[in-house]
Parts: structure tokens; sequence; C-alpha cells
């Protein structure tokens, strides 16, 4: 029999009681979840991960009697395959009786005692003690979650690869890596005699784990294949949906620098109780300048206005890392919910530079005609003044890229979730 | 088909139909009407560097 010895967590600096001194070589710290080697005397951080004992039947430093022999649970796996889905494994430890396994696999409780003897290899079975066992199908088992303390050195991606061999309802499990084969005898143990003995998380008893997790698997890629289909069926219904499209166009030139002016880009008639109306400002001849645009739709009938607003802004430079371009030639403003009527489109709209305005001097020459002069070119101050030039186009319906997003970040967002949390699990 | 599949494909169809909907009457979270600022005004330029 060992004596309990208490180690220090470098991580959290939990206390932690290694109970088969002088056997554990990997422990995992129940404060924190990292994993230690302890095999050493500075007691080395392996590596810190999260891991939950909710995610376990059994919770390590569990105790519980089965077969007359008080166990400890002392660590537990998670293990995988792509055959078989996940199952868990609980390290038992006595100190006159030594390591034993408890399986859970599925719904299905198994005991397991690590074989001395060999069994004898046959063909396509292997005996051991008089007894024939038929060789099963191979399996790479990847080891996911390591939580406690264990004899040999183990930590998550752990490979090994298994194969079952069955005598009624004992099976014969041998496990090779590079570097050992073990053997080990499973018999199957009750539900009720599981539950008896240890503290079983509510949600395992009698719960069919392994086929839960192959749902997970299988069903998983089916719903982002269906969160894909309806994100492009939201597109489509949206485009479809917001229609009829009438479409009315105008240019205007814009003085850069000059006080915002007024003008009309067309006449838009909706023709249903609420539509979009989208108007696309494109300008080609716009660098270093930004172009202010104020919309008004005015109803014909009421003359109540709707407001947006639209910003056309480029600019382009030189800095250390070479040239840069920032901003657009064009802008598209969605207004939303416009009631049925027919509408004159205003735009109040003013153009300005960058860094500074060029310097423009506006006389008024009639009560309703004014000049607009440049003076920034000192060598000829009555340069023409400088214009960009911007076409609008004005449509009823529209597409709603910021509905169309968060209804993609929605459908996703559910299997991304789950997605997230089986790997959150894992760690 | 899963229990948790049909659920995810009820709130797909839920989410095409609301999205259907919001088209229909032309209501978006994302417009750009401005009922009460204007864009004018302000200082603008390059954000870039």
């Amino acid at each position: 029999m060992t004596q309990p010895r208490a180690v220090i967590c470098p991580s959290c600096g939990g206390s932690i009681e290694i109970r088969a001194a002088g056997y554990t070589v990997t422990l995992g710290c129940r404060y924190c979840g990292s994993v230690l080697d302890v095999a050493h005397e500075d007691v080395r951080l392996i590596k810190a991960y999260r891991r939950a004992v909710k995610n376990f039947a059994i919770a390590p430093g569990a105790r519980g009697t089965l077969f007359d022999v008080e166990w400890e649970v002392i660590g537990a796996l998670r293990r995988r395959s792509a055959e078989s889905g996940d199952w868990q494994e609980f390290l038992l430890f006595n100190p006159y009786s030594g390591y034993r396994w408890l399986v859970l696999a599925g719904a299905e409780w198994q005991f397991g005692t690590m074989l001395l003897d060999r069994p004898e290899n046959g063909p396509r079975s292997v005996s051991w003690r008089g007894g024939d066992y038929l060789r099963g199908d191979s399996e790479t088992a990847t080891t996911v979650t390591v939580l406690g303390e264990f004899y040999w050195k183990i930590a998550r991606g752990d490979e090994a690869r298994a194969t079952a061999y069955t005598r009624g309802a004992e099976v014969l499990s041998c496990e090779s890596t590079a570097d050992e084969t073990n053997w080990t005898q499973l018999i199957p143990l009750d539900d009720s005699a599981v539950s008896a003995a240890f503290a079983v998380e509510r949600k395992f008893v009698g719960a069919p784990q392994r086929r839960a997790r192959r749902n997970d698997t299988d069903d998983l890629p089916m719903m982002f294949l269906f969160a894909l289909i309806a994100l492009l069926a939201v597109g489509l219904v949206q485009e479809l949906v917001s229609r009829p499209r009438v479409c009315t166009e105008s240019t205007s030139e814009i003085i850069v620098g000059a006080p915002s002016f007024t003008t009309r880009i067309g006449t838009l008639e909706v023709r249903r109780a609420y539509q979009f109306v989208t108007i696309s400002a494109v300008s080609s001849n716009i660098n270093n300048r930004w172009i202010d645009l104020d919309y008004s739709l005015v109803n014909r009938q009421t003359q109540q206005s709707i407001d947006a607003y639209g910003l056309i802004e480029y600019y382009t430079g030189t800095d250390s890392d070479g040239p840069w371009t920032e901003g657009s030639t064009g802008a598209e403003t969605l207004i939303a919910s416009v009631p049925r009527g027919t509408y004159d489109i205003y735009l109040d709209g003013g153009a300005h530079g960058w860094p500074n305005d060029p310097s423009v001097t506006v006389k008024q020459v009639k009560p309703d005609e004014w000049t607009v002069q440049t003076s920034a070119d000192a060598e000829n101050p009555w340069a023409p003044p400088e214009k960009v030039t911007v076409w609008f186009t004005a449509c009823t319906g529209g597409f709603s890229w910021g509905m169309f997003w968060l209804i993609g970040f929605l459908l996703f967002a559910v299997p991304g979730a789950m997605l997230w949390w089986r790997h959150r699990e894992d760690d | 088909m899963t229990l948790r599949l049909k659920l995810f494909t009820a709130w797909c169809l839920f989410l095409v139909a609301t999205s259907g909907v919001a088209s229909y009457y032309g209501w978006s979270l994302f417009a750009d009407s401005a009922s009460t600022s204007s864009s004018s005004g302000g200082a603008r330029g390059p954000t870039h560097k």
C-alpha cells in the first residue's frame, strides 16, 4: 500500500492528492483541469486545458464497491473512434487489488481487467484460458479528454489500434500502440449495479451516449446544408418579393467647395402598400473628395417627406507601404417602408475636398442666378470651378444586405454553436 | 430525420418566411432612412493611418 502524496498544481496553486503515489505518472488537476507530470519532483505542467467533470458519468474521486472490492475512480478518459463514436473509460484503483477499468459505451457498462497472460492467436480468433474469442472489427481509438491520474503517460490525441474479440457477452479487447500491446477482459455490468456503487451522473443513467453522439455527427452537416439552402432562399425571396422595380435616372454636376444645392432627381410611383426605394449614386471623376447626399422623397398628394442620406467618398494617396485607396466612387441608399404614392425625389448635395476645400467665390448676379469662381489657381483665378459628375438611379424595390447577413447569422448560429460546444467538450 | 433537425428546419423556414414578409412590406433594420439627422455638415477624410 502506498501513502497518498500531495502536490501543488503549478497552474492554479491548488493542492492535489495523489492516491496511487509511486505509480501515478500523469495527474489532472481537479481545480483547473491542467495535466501535470508528477513523475518529476518539481511537478511539471504538461498542458493546461478546460475540462468539465460533468461530461463524465462518474467524477474522479468517487468510491464504490464492485465485486466486493471498494474501488476509487482515479482517472477518466473520453475516447472516440469513427466506427463507434464516443465512450468513457474510468480507471479504478484499490491499493490491494490494483487497477481495473469501468467502461461506458452506449448505455452499456463493462468491467475491465488487464490480462497478465496473453491469449494465443489464431487466424480469426484468439484462445484464452480454454475459451475461443471471435475476432471483430478493428478501429482506431483516439483519446479525446483526460481527467484524473494514470499509471502511464497519456495525453489528448493519443491513438491506439483496438480490436475486440467476443465470446458471448464477454470481450477481450486488444489495444496496440507503437510501444506496447495490452489485453483487457471486459465483462458486462448491470446499469443498476454501477449506479448503486457510484454516484452516476443522472444524464448518463441509461442514456445511449454513443448513439446520441453518432446522431450529433450525422445531422450537424445536414444542419449546415439546410442553413445554406435557407440563406439562398432568403436572397431569392428578398429579390422577388420586393418587386416591382420601376426606375428613374438623372445626372448632376456638383461644384466642389460650393454650398450645397437642391435638385430634383425624378419621380417614382410606389404601387404596393409599402416598398423599398433604392437610390444609387455613382461618380466617375471623384478623388480625394466626398459628396454629401441628402435625399427627400416628397409625396405629391400629401406633401409628406421621407428623408434619407448617402455619402460618396473616395481617397487615394501614397505612404511608406505604397499607394492606397479608401472609400468608393458609388453609394447605395436604401429607404425602407415607403407607403404607396407618387414621389418626387429631391437631392440636397454638396461636394467637399480633402484635406481642404478648393477656395471658391460665389456671387449672386441675379435673384435666381449665381456664379462660382475658383480662386485656388493663382495663375488663373478665372479657371472654371472643379465639378464632380454624379449619376443617380432611383428604383422601387431593393435588397437589404443587412437583413440578408443578419438572417444568415441567425441561420448558421445554431449549427455553429453546436459545433463550438462539441469542440468545447473535447477541450 | 432527428427531432433536432426537424426543429432546425422549422427555424430555417421561419426565418425565410420572416425575410419574405419583411421584403414585401419594405422593412429593414438596416435602412438608410434619416428621420433626425443629415449626413452633411461634418468634415470627412480618409481614416487610413
